[in-house]
């Protein structure tokens, strides 16, 4: 029976080995051999044993003679250690053979080498374990970039929420807490208490060190790679603290950007106040003129006189108050425009739009004038205070005059009428509009009246009415026109009602 | 006539530049009228005022160029200073051509304005001397009979009385008569002298 045994043992594809009750080995088969590369004699006996691993030897022994007293199956998974020094991890089974009398007689084990599964499963494992770990790290920084996304700009958000969203990225989320330092800013989460079991990552911001990531442990647990934190979460907050520095970087290059948009967009519309007072600049010159004529006529003829030998002092104290007069009226002008040519920083607060209106009508009269032009006001009363940058306002006005004006140029005289009303639209809109009789607009104009450099004028820029829609739209107002019934065009513009605070500040 | 103080007319629609020319005119003697339109100067317009016009050449309603348009149509003599901005250079040169006496730049020098306003004052005493001039040798002209008329008419073409007697198939006699009462009237002392003054009338 044995024999057969034996012989049958080499037909199947598992190591086999034969022992008698003591646990000797009888017989191994050939594939057991070249598994454990142990000859047979060097197998027989309990020379079996030196094919296990030495740190698995002898507790496989001990566990097959407790088998062997309960005649009961053995099975177990060890380590066979080749001669030349490699391991191969193997499933065994061993069962108990009996004899006639129902008598323990020896055990059939069969060996199965399993190091490449077992490996297998490892890596799969590690793999596993690995890709949770990487879901959790990409969930965490998946989370700042949606934190960063919707942070309209505030580092001071960021760090919150970042800081709120740590803790459950690390194995112990139940005892972590989290605080970031930054910039001057700090957040913590509600729980956060500084322990001794603490991971922390430094912040840079160009090569520099500007703050810290802490993640603490509230209690002690179990240690692992670094202290209680395990490799991953070093990684991890690595990675935040660096996303921090770069959200940092990136903030500041979107302010620094806003910034220099900010103020080209000043400088641009300073530009095109500067260039509508320079079509106006001849009107404005035979405006300062005169009242320089008539001083320097005055002194002359006040010299004259007095070299004539004339002691009239009264008639001489006249002139010199006129001469004083026309002296501030040269001045008044120059002021006016030295109010609106001056480059300064856009700054908002309640504005009587009407008072804006008033102070630029001598300069816009001074230019209708001079085209035979009728410039007519017709301002609304009560009107509520808007807010506004009121030099930019006055701009907006005083470009769709000019506007106008040109338009009028070919208009017979006596036709020529500019008309600026103010009107409250409801409690949340100022509106102001300025009509003439003119040319009107060419059909085809219409799509691009408002686009940049879209001139119909000879010497224009084509810039006025595009800035003078940005900057009512940055004023939350809307720009827009029409075509009036008889002749001409009417540009409208609303502009929101002020707060009724005194200086608000944008 | 032509004995009448000449008057220098301002017009400008600016009031401190108006006064303030009126007085340095007066300082220097000269009577100055102001007005701050071309339409209330063309209201007021005598042809037979001597004088002179100080004009601004850009107005609002009708310019200084216009008004020198229209004095000329109407046959002025009027010696016009035109008063210019920076910048009206252009327009000023059209004036000048359109003749102007001149023009000068706002602010101007008080020399300069009194020197051009003189010289245009000047020219209009001789301009209206020439015309009066001119006016009285027509008159005389045309107080002659129809035959001391002939008789004149070919003694300036250089005829000698002999010539004349026989063209017009009168005694050499009456033809001297003719031509003395032509001289006499005329206020002619010689020939070349009724020469010039016929020229001077009939340019």
């Amino acid at each position: 029976m044995e024999a057969g045994l034996d012989k049958f043992a080499e037909l199947v594809p598992v190591a086999i080995i034969r022992t008698d009750a003591a646990g000797s080995c009888v017989h191994v088969n050939k594939r057991w051999c070249l598994l454990t590369d142990l000859t047979r004699a060097a197998a027989a006996g309990l020379g079996w044993l030196s094919a296990l691993h030495p740190e698995d030897r002898e507790r496989v022994f001990r566990q097959l003679t407790e088998a062997a007293s309960k005649t009961t199956e053995y099975v177990d998974e060890f380590r066979f250690q080749t001669s030349a020094g490699t391991a191969r991890v193997v499933s065994a089974r061993f069962l108990p053979l009996l004899d006639d009398k129902r008598k323990l007689s020896g055990y059939l084990g069969a060996i199965t080498d399993i190091t490449e599964r077992r490996a297998t499963e490892e890596r799969l494992r590690r793999l596993a374990h690995d890709l949770g770990e990487r879901v959790k790290e990409l969930d965490c920084l998946f989370g700042i970039s949606h934190i960063v996304e919707h942070s309209g700009g505030s580092l001071k958000y960021v760090i919150q929420a970042t800081a709120r969203l740590l803790p459950r990225s690390w194995v112990h989320s139940e005892v972590a807490c989290a605080r970031i330092v930054m910039s001057g800013l700090e957040s913590r989460t509600e729980n956060y208490s500084d322990t001794p079991w603490k991971q922390t990552a430094s912040i840079f911001l160009h090569g520099e060190q500007v703050g810290v990531v802490e993640v603490c442990y509230l209690k002690e647990m179990p240690a692992r790679d670094e202290g209680p934190f395990a490799a991953e979460e070093r990684r991890l907050i690595d990675a935040v603290a660096e996303r921090l520095g770069r959200v940092a970087e990136r903030l500041q290059a979107e302010r620094s950007f806003r910034e220099k948009d900010q103020e080209l967009r000043e400088r641009l519309t300073h530009l095109t106040r500067v260039s509508v007072m320079g079509e106006m600049a001849s009107s404005i010159a035979h405006e300062v003129n005169q009242p320089l004529t008539a001083i320097a006529a005055y002194a002359q003829a006040c010299r004259r006189m007095l070299d004539a030998g004339m002691t009239d002092s009264a008639l001489v104290l006249d002139v010199l108050e006129r001469i004083g007069d026309e002296a501030l009226r040269a001045g008044d002008i120059i002021h006016r425009l030295g109010n609106l040519v001056q480059r300064r920083e856009s700054r908002q607060s309640d504005c009587d739009i009407n008072e804006l209106i008033r102070g630029i009508e001598k300069l816009a009269l001074v230019d209708a004038r001079l085209h035979d032009v009728e410039l007519r006001l017709e301002l609304g009363t009560t009107l509520p205070p808007i807010l506004a940058d009121g030099i930019q306002i006055q701009q907006v006005v005083l470009n769709l005059i000019r506007n106008s004006i040109d338009a009028l140029e070919d208009t017979p005289a006596g036709k020529k009428d500019i008309v600026v009303r103010t009107t409250a639209r409801d409690e949340a809109e100022v509106q102001v509009s300025v009509t003439d009789s003119g040319c009107g607009l060419p059909e085809d104009a219409e799509d691009k009246l408002f686009e940049p450099f879209f001139t119909t004028k000879e010497a224009g820029m084509g810039m006025g009415l595009s800035i003078s829609r940005s900057i009512v739209t940055s004023h939350g107002g809307r720009m827009w026109f029409s075509h009036n019934p008889g002749a001409g065009a009417t540009f409208f513009f609303t502009i929101p009602t002020g707060s009724g605070d005194d200086h608000g500040t944008s | 006539m032509g004995r009448a103080k000449p008057t220098v007319f301002v017009v400008d629609d600016d009031p401190a530049v108006l006064d303030s020319v009126q007085l340095l005119l007066r300082s220097v003697g000269l009577d100055a009228e102001t007005f701050s339109s071309a339409r209330e100067f063309l209201d007021a317009y005598d042809p037979e005022r001597p004088g002179c016009l100080v004009l601004d050449i850009r107005m609002p309603g009708m310019s200084g160029l216009e008004l020198q348009a229209r004095l000329d149509s109407m046959g002025s003599t009027l010696p016009i200073v035109f008063v210019t901005a920076h910048g009206d250079v252009p327009m000023a040169v059209q004036a000048v051509k359109s003749g102007a006496i001149d023009f000068i730049e706002k602010p101007f020098c008080d020399q300069e304005l009194i020197d051009r306003t003189q010289q245009a004052i000047e020219e209009n005493a001789r301009i209206r001397e020439q015309l009066a001039n001119r006016k009285e040798i027509a008159e005389r002209i045309a107080s002659l009979t129809p035959r001391e008329r002939q008789v004149m008419e070919l003694v300036i073409a250089g005829n000698t009385n002999k010539l004349i007697a026989h063209d017009l198939g009168i005694s050499q006699r009456t033809v001297e008569i003719h031509r003395a009462r032509v001289m006499d009237k005329l206020q002619a002392e010689s020939v070349s002298e009724l020469v010039q003054m016929v020229m001077r009338a009939r340019q």
